[in-house]
């Protein structure tokens, strides 16, 4: 009996890295007034996790630039000036592109639609958030609160707060989006088995 | 101890549900919350806006954050303000706009400063204990 394959399964290394941007743009503009919760983290990492870095580079870069463009288009990054932004864009793309690079390492043994395997993508994504927060921290006091004259330790008891929230949203994005691309990824190929051949086994 | 794939999925997902919840719990247990106060406070307060400025002074407020303080001189001096709200589950108040002069015009943005410190937080979340002078003032980004 042939083996029963969904289409959906079939889906190239390109259509998921294309629907992961899609997910970390569109996750990252709704969730715009909602401080911390994005979807960023979650699909640069599983892209590194299921596709591989090279992948993970493409996804995280793409969605960090299409949804940067268009903040700052809206204006919303006007009150910090053009130098402080540059700044901050660099520690944010460079972070995103660390966190894309975790996944790819975690990726390594492969990652399957199953429970433990959404288990322990959501484990990584935890040190995953926090060494991202602390990086991006760095740079916001570099650029932001530094010339303002706040400092470091100021910045980083104000931003555990928000890495908690942080931390909630890698823990519930990550194992969801884990879930369906996971699913989505294309099923691992095994060769036919030989056919038995009659006669006496072969003996060492 | 043997659970099927089923069960490990669903005890998999309430563990997410529990963790995040408490993760937000605790992110909102960290906001800075101002005390209800028994007794007023005193506050200043100038607002230097593009050729004209307000001062407000309150020896007996209970207004303690710097947003409810320039919402009470905005009632009291009849000057128009505009915010924008944060969603949950970190809720904040940002201003957009105080007496027409709003956020952008001329490159200018509204900044607050308590005793002089630049204030690193929301409006809503700068908690006054009293004696402060809160300066908000209309001007391009220091580093612009």
């Amino acid at each position: 009996m042939a083996a029963r394959r969904s289409r959906f399964r079939k889906l190239t290394k390109l259509d998921l890295a294309f629907l992961l941007i899609l997910g970390g743009v569109a996750g990252r503009l709704l969730l715009l007034r909602v401080a911390n919760v994005e979807t960023v983290l979650a699909v640069s990492m599983l892209a590194g996790a299921l596709l591989g870095w090279r992948h993970a580079l493409l996804v995280s870069i793409s969605v960090m630039g299409i949804t940067d463009g268009v903040i700052y288009a809206m204006g919303l990054g006007d009150p910090f000036g053009f130098l402080p932004i540059l700044g901050i864009t660099a520690f944010t793309w460079s972070g995103m592109l660390f966190v894309g690079l975790i996944g790819a390492v975690s990726g390594r043994r492969r990652v399957l639609f199953t429970t433990r395997s959404m288990a322990a993508l959501t484990m990584i994504s935890i040190p995953a958030t926090i060494l991202y927060d602390v990086w991006t921290a760095f740079g916001e006091w570099m650029f932001l609160a530094a010339p303002r004259g706040v400092p470091i330790e100021v910045v980083y008891f104000m931003q555990i707060p928000f890495t908690l929230v942080h931390l909630a949203s890698s823990i519930v994005f990550v194992p969801l989006f884990g879930s369906i691309f996971s699913w989505l990824s294309p099923a691992p190929e095994y060769l036919p088995l030989p056919e038995a051949s009659e006669g006496e086994p072969s003996r060492p | 101890m043997f659970l099927t794939e089923r069960a490990r999925a669903i005890l998999f997902t309430a563990a997410v549900v529990v963790i995040a919840t408490s993760l937000i719990l605790a992110a909102q247990a960290f906001q800075p919350r101002p005390p209800t106060l028994l007794g007023g406070i005193t506050l200043s307060l100038v607002i230097e806006g593009p050729g004209w400025t307000i001062t407000h002074q309150n020896n007996d407020t209970v207004n303690n954050t710097v947003f409810l303080f320039l919402l009470e001189a905005a009632r009291t001096r009849h000057f128009t303000l505009e915010w924008e709200n944060y969603s949950p589950p970190l809720s904040a108040v940002f201003i957009i706009a105080i007496n027409g002069a709003r956020n952008g015009d001329a490159h200018q943005y509204w900044q607050f400063w308590v005793n002089s410190v630049y204030g690193p937080t929301a409006a809503d979340l700068a908690v006054l204990r009293g004696g402060e002078t809160v300066l908000w003032k209309f001007d391009v980004s220091e580093e612009g």
